[in-house]
């Protein structure tokens, strides 16, 4: 049998035998799952119990009083830190009416209009219950695009959710209660396009850095480290960075020399953004989160990132974008913080687009960051 | 003048019982149950019905389709001659055009009201397209939460079509050919039909009320024979540009006796639990109208995304139909 055939020979009987060498592959792999588990911000369960089955076997997560995620590997000072949250945003259950139906707030910063008259999920002690959100009560004539109503500092949404009971008994009795967190049912979906990198699912944000940090994890040999790094799966960001909070005042006396916070880079590469900032095109790399709403990158750490990507051939783009991110609760303690992203399109919606390749350079720059260390 | 049917008993039951039955009363047997979700999960753009036809073809051995694009059944000969329709199509798009960067526009298709808020209804939510090569996901694109903050945001009205566009992951107008897809390739929201309440005896989909009457004529008339007479089931083309499926189909059959035509509705605003709701209506058939007898299915949240049907109430109308083609007045 010449090489060729026994080759083809191989591939045939065992096309496992391929899986695990392309990093795109890896990387869908590892982001579905992720993605497919639920985690409204506060009630992260399920994709904390993902991401600890998806850690390398050596590690030796600990999971602590904030519900973050902790993994160290090395030893020694200073320590440097890698976070990404787990948590999505969603609703919560304020009250159970009458009539069966649940009056909502939201959980995080979104479009209140892309949940409405949508499939939705109650999150209760004893697992996710098919409800949906209902429409608006009234249209009339000339409707707003916005189902809530503003007052001050307050919103009052204009739809709630109804889980088909008719009364509040009814509805207790399938286990719901005040508190209960309310997501929509999602998906991975590879979008067939272009290269046929990029998908589309809800919750990208911040799943996507979760994946890096688990994709690095596994490729680092932890015996080779020569000083500490410290990987934090963090919960409640989109809360008000809850969790990086409580963990950044654990380590602020260890005095991290820097945090990476992995979050995204929401991208005005899309059909319908003003592309004077925040414009890092899908598939082109990470993208180095220079300036936000809550940290700017000290100029010199920013030039050792790119000259570190530059040294391993890694893709990174550079650019300013919104939002904020879980390493700026760090600043206060004196770290400095290097927010890296990945570019992300439809931010906060029920189909958010991103593109694989970024994920696979972030989490190649954060393997080559660690191995520097 | 009496039909056989394999279920025996069921029609028993509902023979005896004229008044609507108790919500409770008749669950729904899994093959309807497993009609209604398959009907409900397939998308059939109102003058793009083929593939939902093909569908019916197969699942309603001895159906043909006609010119118009109806699948028809007719069993059985002589008078009288009954005629049940369900309209098959739902209010869709199609793409209007492709941009240089790759991104499909959007053409409504049909000429119903559908009111303000249908097309925001995509915003931001996954779609299929259904090109030359096969179904191709995609989503309608929407501004970024965070990138909207700082920017004057107003009390907006709801989003149009003008600024729907279809992501499918093409960078180019190449990409898009490459997946099969141009323009009028027909386009509609990702179905996942959603079941709720307690046991799921809710349904919630696009278009489900049709869906799931059309669900239940397709299950009476698999499973029912003719004892005399003739029972013609239509599913009808293009009920969204003014039934001419419809009219097509009783042009042709101008022999169906008089008060004996029945139409499948959506009962927008019927309470779930009672009930087919039957009123008196009329259809265009050639130069005239006759006359038809619209039964609803009730729904809660008509128009919308999750447009929900009781499946006992399904059930009820299955009964019903099955009945009443074999000759029960």
């Amino acid at each position: 049998m010449s090489r060729r055939l026994a080759l083809a020979a191989l591939l045939a009987a065992a096309p496992c035998a391929l899986q695990g060498q392309n990093p795109v592959t890896d990387a869908a792999d590892v982001l579905r799952q992720l993605v497919e588990s639920y985690g409204p911000s506060g009630a992260e369960g399920p994709v904390r119990e993902t991401i600890l089955r998806l850690l390398p076997a050596w590690a030796s997560p600990r999971v602590d009083t904030a519900g973050n995620i902790r993994i160290r590997i090395g030893q020694g000072q200073p320590l440097i830190v890698f976070v990404a949250h787990m948590d999505e945003i969603g609703f919560r259950v304020t009250a159970i009416r009458d009539d069966g139906q649940l009056t909502l707030a939201t959980l995080g910063g979104f479009m209140p209009s892309l949940f409405e008259a949508e499939p939705a999920l109650v999150h209760t002690a004893t697992g996710p219950v098919p409800a949906v959100f209902t429409p608006r009560d009234t249209v009339g004539p000339d409707p707003r695009r916005t189902p809530a109503v503003r007052q001050g500092a307050r919103t009052t949404l204009q739809f709630r959710v109804d889980p088909g009971t008719g009364s509040s008994g009814g509805t207790e009795a399938l286990g719901i209660r005040v508190g209960d967190a309310v997501t929509m049912p999602k998906r991975y979906v590879p979008l067939l396009g272009g290269a046929g990198t990029r998908a589309t699912a809800r919750s990208f944000d911040d799943r996507v850095g979760c994946a890096a940090q688990i994709l690095a994890l596994r490729r680092i040999d932890p015996r080779r480290m020569r000083r500490g790094v410290e990987f934090i799966f963090a919960t409640r960001e989109e809360s008000g960075l809850l969790g990086a909070r409580a963990a950044a005042a654990e380590l602020a006396g260890e005095r991290p020399a820097r945090v990476y916070a992995l979050d995204t880079f929401v991208s005005a590469d899309g059909p319908l953004e003003v592309r004077t900032f925040a414009y890092a095109p899908l598939g082109r790399g990470a993208v180095a989160r220079a300036v936000d709403n809550s940290s700017v990158t000290p100029p010199a750490l920013l030039d050792s990132l790119v000259a570190l990507a530059q040294q391993r051939g890694i893709a990174l783009q550079v650019g300013t974008t919104n939002g904020g991110n879980d390493g700026s609760t760090f600043t206060r303690w004196g770290v400095p913080n290097v927010p890296i992203g990945w570019p992300l399109r439809y931010s906060h919606s029920p189909a958010e687009v991103i593109d694989l390749r970024d994920l696979v350079s972030m989490a190649d720059l954060v393997t080559a960051i660690v191995e520097r260390w | 003048m009496r039909w056989l049917r394999a279920d025996a008993a069921a029609l028993c039951v509902a023979a005896l019982a004229p008044a609507p039955l108790a919500a409770q009363a008749l669950p729904p047997s899994p093959s309807l149950e497993s009609l209604v979700v398959r009907l409900t999960a397939m998308s059939a753009v109102t003058g793009f019905e083929d593939a939902m036809a093909d569908s019916l073809l197969a699942l309603l051995p001895g159906s043909t389709r006609d010119r118009a694009g109806n699948v028809v059944l007719s069993r059985g000969s002589g008078e009288p001659v009954r005629v049940a329709l369900c309209p098959m199509d739902e209010v869709g798009y199609v793409v209007g055009a492709v941009t240089p960067e790759g991104y499909l526009t959007l053409r409504r298709v049909g000429s119903t009201a559908v009111g303000p808020l249908y097309d925001q209804f995509l915003e931001g939510q996954r779609v299929t397209v259904f090109g030359r090569r096969g179904a191709v996901p995609g989503m309608v694109g929407v501004r970024s939460t965070h990138l909207t903050r700082g920017r004057p945001a107003g009390d907006d009205a709801p989003f149009a079509l003008d600024h729907a566009y279809v992501d499918v992951g093409a960078t180019s107008p190449g990409g898009v050919t490459t997946l099969g897809i141009e323009v009028l390739a027909p386009v509609t929201r990702a179905k996942a039909p959603q079941r709720y309440g307690a046991g799921g005896r809710l349904l919630a989909a696009p278009w489900a009320a049709q869906r799931a009457a059309c669900a239940a004529l397709l299950s009476a008339a698999r499973g029912t024979t003719p004892a005399g007479g003739t029972a013609v089931v239509v599913f009808t083309a293009r009920r969204h540009f003014n039934q001419d499926g419809a009219a097509f189909a009783l042009w042709e059959r101008a022999d169906a006796t008089a008060g004996q035509i029945v139409l499948l509705g959506n009962g927008a605003g019927e309470a779930l639990g009672s009930g087919p709701v039957t009123t008196a209506d009329s259809l265009n058939a050639g130069r005239s109208r006759r006359g038809v007898q619209l039964w609803s299915l009730p729904a809660r949240f008509a128009r919308t995304p999750v447009e929900t049907v009781l499946l006992s109430d399904v059930r009820q109308l299955e009964y019903r139909l099955a009945s009443w083609l074999g000759g029960a007045r």
